[in-house]
């Protein structure tokens, strides 16, 4: 079943390491075809609470829920594995591969179209079009942060869950940003980014959540 | 994509990873024959020793080895963040616990080819045609076994910092029953044993590879998630 629209929901997400509150009672909602921001200082539990969005580490409290906008229908979690796509810290790429190939291995794995033509647009679209087959370990960080926008766009899915997408970026390359997130928000995914660099993602932002030391303080902007 | 097809791409991956750096397989081979060098020249006094000990050098050597290659395996897909990437597969994580499953069986095999040939030599041992059969079948058995548990232990610590102390820790006292089972039909198959014995112990290698075929496939999505 293919399913478009998507929202993401967050309802008195929680986490604790221990006896410390590293998230503490995190709502929000995220619609289709928007982009939205959390910011916060270093420490501030962005990264945890992007794992707890994307499902990668377990809630002390609350849930995450991702529902089709249009019927409020729960996902199944092998629907979630296919429409939700994320893009950590790190790239996510095999440093033995070129930048084609792991391209190729992940729309493969994704049930993606996987021709050559398609993933040169795709390298094309990020700005790594001819890199050839030297393999991603000789990458620059800017270019394995442009790889894991790459790998993205190929797994085509309804939400986006980035965080610090900016990392390793130079100007052109956080313009590349702006580009892409504006051009699939306008398509309808549903874009989350987590972050320290609000300035980089320019204007098209639908709300800004402020996380300071687990919690959200001051209500969406 | 269907889950025979992720296996084989994630197979594929991990051939061509391994055929660019040859990290595994290599660094396997140099441990076991290292190994294999030691316990010969310590344990070999003469014909009737040699055929002894052998039963239980093969499956040291076998276990430290495999281990090496485990833990290898599972670094290259922490490093760079892939694991969750692949985990977050649409064809699940059971399908990512089979394909690394199937991907260190296939390196370790290949050490295996080479290495025990070469520990027969050193020890001066020969298996008896009727044995070789029994000899190859606890050799499968008892490398599946490790392979399951392990592959599921090794990500379970993949996000811990002492997983390559923890690794053998966890993993050893959980395939006892596999390697006694292996070092006893290795024995039968070297023409040592009771007649008949054997069975016994494919009973047990049998049933511990059908438990540790179903416990880890159900528990890898589980412990995949902090």
């Amino acid at each position: 079943m293919s399913v478009d629209r998507l929202t993401i929901e967050a309802s008195a997400l929680s986490r604790r390491y221990g006896r410390r509150w590293v998230v503490r009672r995190i709502d929000a909602r995220f619609e289709p075809g928007t982009l939205s921001l959390f910011v916060g200082p270093n420490g501030a539990g962005k990264t945890t609470l992007f794992r707890l969005l994307a499902g990668t580490l377990r809630a002390t409290e609350g849930e995450v829920l991702i529902r089709e906008a249009d019927t409020d229908r729960d996902l199944e979690a092998a629907e979630v594995r296919r429409y939700l796509a994320l893009l950590g810290h790190e790239p996510g790429c095999y440093a033995e591969l070129s930048g084609p190939e792991n391209l190729k291995l992940f729309a493969g794995l994704y049930g993606q179209p996987d021709d050559e033509k398609t993933l040169e647009q795709v390298l094309d679209r990020v700005g790594l079009g001819g890199v050839g087959i030297r393999p991603t370990s000789a990458y620059s960080r800017g270019m394995l942060q442009r790889l894991g926008l790459a790998r993205l766009i190929v797994q085509d899915a309804r939400i986006w869950l980035m965080d610090e997408p900016t990392t390793g970026l130079d100007e052109a390359g956080r313009a590349l940003l702006r580009d892409v997130l504006a051009e699939d928000r306008e398509r309808g995914r549903t874009l989350v980014a987590i972050t320290h660099d609000v300035a980089s993602f320019g204007d098209g932002l639908d709300q800004v959540h402020r996380l300071e030391r687990g919690r959200l303080v001051g209500g969406a902007s | 994509m269907s889950a025979m097809g992720t296996i084989a791409l994630i197979l594929k991956k991990d051939v061509l990873v391994e055929l660019r750096t040859r990290e595994v397989v290599v660094t396997m081979g140099l441990f076991a024959l290292l190994l294999v060098i030691v316990f010969a020249f310590a344990f070999h006094v003469d014909m009737d020793s040699a055929r002894r000990v052998t039963p239980g050098i093969l499956w040291v050597v076998l276990l430290f080895s495999a281990t090496v290659g485990l833990s290898r395996v599972f670094e290259r897909e922490r490093q760079g963040g892939c694991l969750e990437v692949l985990l977050r597969a649409p064809a699940g994580p059971q399908t990512v616990f089979v394909a690394k499953v199937l991907g260190v069986l296939l390196f370790t095999t290949v050490v295996l080819v080479v290495t025990v040939p070469l520990m027969l030599v050193f020890l001066r041992v020969s298996i008896p045609t009727e044995g070789i059969g029994l000899f190859i079948t606890a050799l499968a058995l008892g490398m599946y076994g490790f392979t399951s548990v392990g592959t599921l232990v090794a990500g379970m610590l993949s996000s811990s910092r002492l997983r390559d102390v923890l690794l053998p820790v966890v993993v050893y006292p959980l395939v006892v029953p596999v390697v006694i089972g292996g070092v006893e039909l290795t024995h039968v198959a070297l023409g040592g044993g009771l007649p008949g014995e054997e069975v016994m112990w494919l009973k047990l290698m049998i049933g511990f590879d059908m438990l540790f075929t179903v416990i880890p496939v159900w528990l890898f999505p589980r412990v995949m998630v902090d």
